[in-house]
């Protein structure tokens, strides 16, 4: 008898159903969480928890819609439950709508989230990527790092994603080290490191994480391509074919697969084959490759040409430091001095560090007569 | 030559710089290294080709490595006669790709690499007529080791000066080493100095198995051609991979004997499946192999692999529990990935 009656008291008390389903989200048998969640507001609409669940279950099946419906609910009908704000906030950074996660996570922290440290660096998270880098560590400024490793991994990442963000590349690389040291499982922070390190003109020290990271992302193909890249800058480095190989491997569609071979041709001094897999690459729509053209091309002389490429990729980007040096030197080459100015001065604010721009703007002040100018930049370019 | 002038993106690039800062640091640390012997396996994700470039070549001392700035006043005594660096390259010469494994290489382990080494056989350095018990190695760092007669005058065990096309670095014996193929590392004497032909074995620096049974621990054979053995390249222990599809690889060798087969389990060696092999078997050589791995779905993977060679030889799923010395590791090698 007793047998008979609880399923029906249960499935006349919405609560209960409601902890029913909550356990059994908590256990991972999310079907049947769904099933008496669902249940549960048939009964009483307003069952925020209800809303709740439905609505983190959609999210981790990438039901966006009806995520956001069921998150918007329990704002409806609690305009100041942090959970709402929160839960909407992940949603739109795994959607990558950074504008309304910023939103939402600054109103669960409005609201007293109680997991403060991870509000705060989802927040950050999502600031950084907003294009707010500053204010990004200014929230992070509010917390200590979080003691758990994952979340203080998150924490330093972040930290250092919004350094480099802003230029600060010493700092962002020490940070992401402290990210790596407490989850080596995140490809993201290691290829940043390995980038930065690029960056820094550190090509040893980037072939030797990019060496590790290959190892522990053998398939990923941004982490094979950086291996590819931190070998070519090494000229001892013999691993330039085995990385070729290795991203071949882990997507052999890649743009940057031809864009690697022409690295690797360069590499060997054969200019014709580099020649041909660069264009391939460009064909493919690989970032950076017109840029490589033009420097193979201005290698051996071939001016025109060269001018060509710089200028087919200062269409595609025209923020890239090294291209505007690569434009200014040919200028100055040329004795176009004023089109030469104009990249040249682009170049050293997109990298105000960089010596080598410094001294070109040097000569170029000097060429002008303008001494002053000349003798400020030569200081500079000896300072870095 | 190559970073110099090169982009990296941002516009801070000295190259040259940077390379004599590269150059430099490797000579302070080969410095440093060289007043201890140097232990240095190589990475085995690193390997792509069977010939390993000598930069990545495993490197195993025994004792602090010997000061050789110049071949020029090298000398090698042969039984009292002594031969010059370039009376030995004035001889006709041969090349053999030689799979060299130190005999303490874990299973799995990094202290294997695959050269072609240039060099002259070591009978031609002997009379016609010598037909000595034993050949006994001198190396200028102390080190020694004495080899059967009938194993040292084979044709194919020789004195090496190059090492992939390049003349031998420091750090794998400038100017001259033996290069004794299918055997052990420990039988590859660096800094060759001297070559005697003693009546009997000189067990000064022996290799031999020791084994333990109900009265204690007896020595047993000596350790001299290289077990059958296995290892994989991609992926290593720990990897995560992110695809449904991956190519394992690796590599196999039997010492003087040839690979017959490799196979790999990718369910905790509940089931085995044959790998390709990516070239024709050869002694004395390493071959890689592959197996192309559809994964089915996300989780932990315990990946095995094992080889045969054509004399029947296998590795043991274990090694021997009565072994007690740290030789001939070559049990199956087994890695756990994760796939996400």
């Amino acid at each position: 008898m007793i047998r008979l009656l609880l399923p029906l008291l249960l499935f006349f008390q919405p609560e209960s159903l409601l902890e029913r389903a909550d356990e059994a989200f908590r256990s991972g048998e999310l079907e049947k969480a769904e099933t008496l969640a669902r249940q549960a507001l048939a009964r009483d609409p307003a069952a925020v928890h209800g809303h709740m669940i439905l609505g983190v279950i959609a999210a981790q099946k990438n039901q966006w819609e009806v995520s956001n419906r069921h998150f918007l609910a329990i704002l409806k009908l609690d305009p100041s439950n942090p959970f709402g704000y929160f839960y909407l906030g992940q949603a739109k950074l795994y959607q990558e709508q950074w504008a309304q996660a910023v939103n939402y996570l600054s109103k669960a922290m409005e609201h007293q989230y109680p997991d403060r440290e991870r509000l705060i660096v989802e927040l950050a998270m999502a600031q950084n990527e907003a294009g707010n880098p500053a204010q990004a560590l200014k929230t992070l400024a509010l917390t200590e790092p979080p003691t758990d490793a994952r979340q203080g991994a998150q924490y330093f990442g972040v930290t250092s994603f919004a350094q480099g963000k802003l230029g600060r590349l010493p700092e962002a690389a020490e940070n992401v080290r402290r990210a790596i040291q407490l989850d080596d499982s995140n490809v993201h922070y290691w290829d940043f490191l390995i980038d930065v390190l690029i960056k820094t003109d550190q090509a040893p020290q980037a072939l030797a994480e990019a060496i590790r990271a290959q190892r522990k992302f053998p398939d990923d193909a941004d982490t094979q391509f950086l291996f590819a890249l931190a070998s070519h800058h090494v000229v001892e480095s013999p691993l330039s074919k085995l990385a070729l190989r290795n991203l071949r491997e882990a997507d052999p569609g890649d743009a940057r697969v031809p864009f690697a071979e022409g690295l690797l041709y360069r590499k060997r001094g054969k200019t014709e084959e580099a020649i041909a897999a660069f264009q391939r690459a460009a064909q493919q729509g690989a970032p950076d490759a017109h840029l490589l053209l033009g420097i193979v091309y201005k290698e051996n002389g071939d001016y025109v040409a060269a001018e060509r490429e710089y200028r087919e990729a200062e269409r595609h980007n025209p923020s890239n430091a090294q291209l505007m040096l690569e434009l200014g030197k040919l200028y100055f080459a040329r004795g176009e001095l004023e089109l030469a100015r104009q990249r040249l001065e682009k170049a050293v604010e997109l990298a105000p560090d960089a010596s080598t721009i410094h001294y070109q703007l040097g000569l170029l002040y000097r060429r002008l007569g303008q001494t002053e100018k000349a003798k400020e930049h030569l200081a500079k370019s000896k300072q870095q | 030559m190559v970073t110099r002038e090169f982009c990296r993106w941002l516009s801070k690039y000295y190259g040259e710089r940077l390379t004599r800062r590269a150059l430099l640091t490797s000579a302070f640390a080969a410095l440093a290294l060289a007043q201890k012997p140097e232990v240095s396996p190589t990475d085995l994700s690193l390997i792509d080709d069977p010939a390993v470039p000598n930069e990545l070549f495993f490197i195993r001392e025994h004792f602090p490595r010997p000061d050789v700035l110049s071949s020029a006043s090298w000398k090698l005594s042969v039984t009292g006669k002594e031969y010059s660096f370039d009376d030995i390259l004035a001889m006709t010469g041969k090349t053999i790709p030689v799979t060299v494994e130190c005999a303490e290489n874990s299973t799995g382990g990094g202290l294997v690499s695959h050269a072609e080494w240039r060099g002259v056989p070591i009978a031609s350095l002997l009379p016609k007529d010598a037909k000595p018990p034993f050949v006994k190695l001198v190396s200028a760092d102390g080190y020694s080791r004495t080899v059967p007669g009938s194993k040292a005058l084979h044709p194919d065990t020789i004195v090496a000066y190059s090492m992939n096309g390049e003349k031998l670095p420091i750090t794998h014996g400038f100017p001259l080493r033996a290069i004794v193929p299918g055997w052990y590392g420990m039988d590859a004497v660096k800094w060759l100095r001297r070559i005697e032909l003693p009546e009997n074995e000189d067990q000064s620096h022996a290799y031999v198995r020791r084994v333990r049974s109900f009265f204690g621990t007896r020595d047993a054979e000596p350790v001299t051609a290289m077990q059958v053995k296995s290892v994989f390249t991609r992926p290593q222990d720990g990897a995560i991979l992110t695809k449904r599809r991956f190519i394992l690889r690796g590599m196999a060798w039997a010492g003087e004997n040839r690979i017959a087969k490799v196979e790999v389990s990718v369910d905790g060696a509940a089931t085995w499946q044959t790998a390709k092999l990516d070239s024709g078997p050869v002694e004395y050589s390493w071959l890689p192999w592959s197996f192309d791995w559809k994964i089915p779905h996300a989780g932990e993977y315990t990946l095995s692999v094992r080889a045969k060679d054509d004399k029947g030889r296998e590795q043991p799923q274990q090694r021997a529990t009565d072994r007690s010395d740290v030789y001939e590791w070559n049990d199956w090698q087994t890695v756990k990935v994760t796939a996400v």
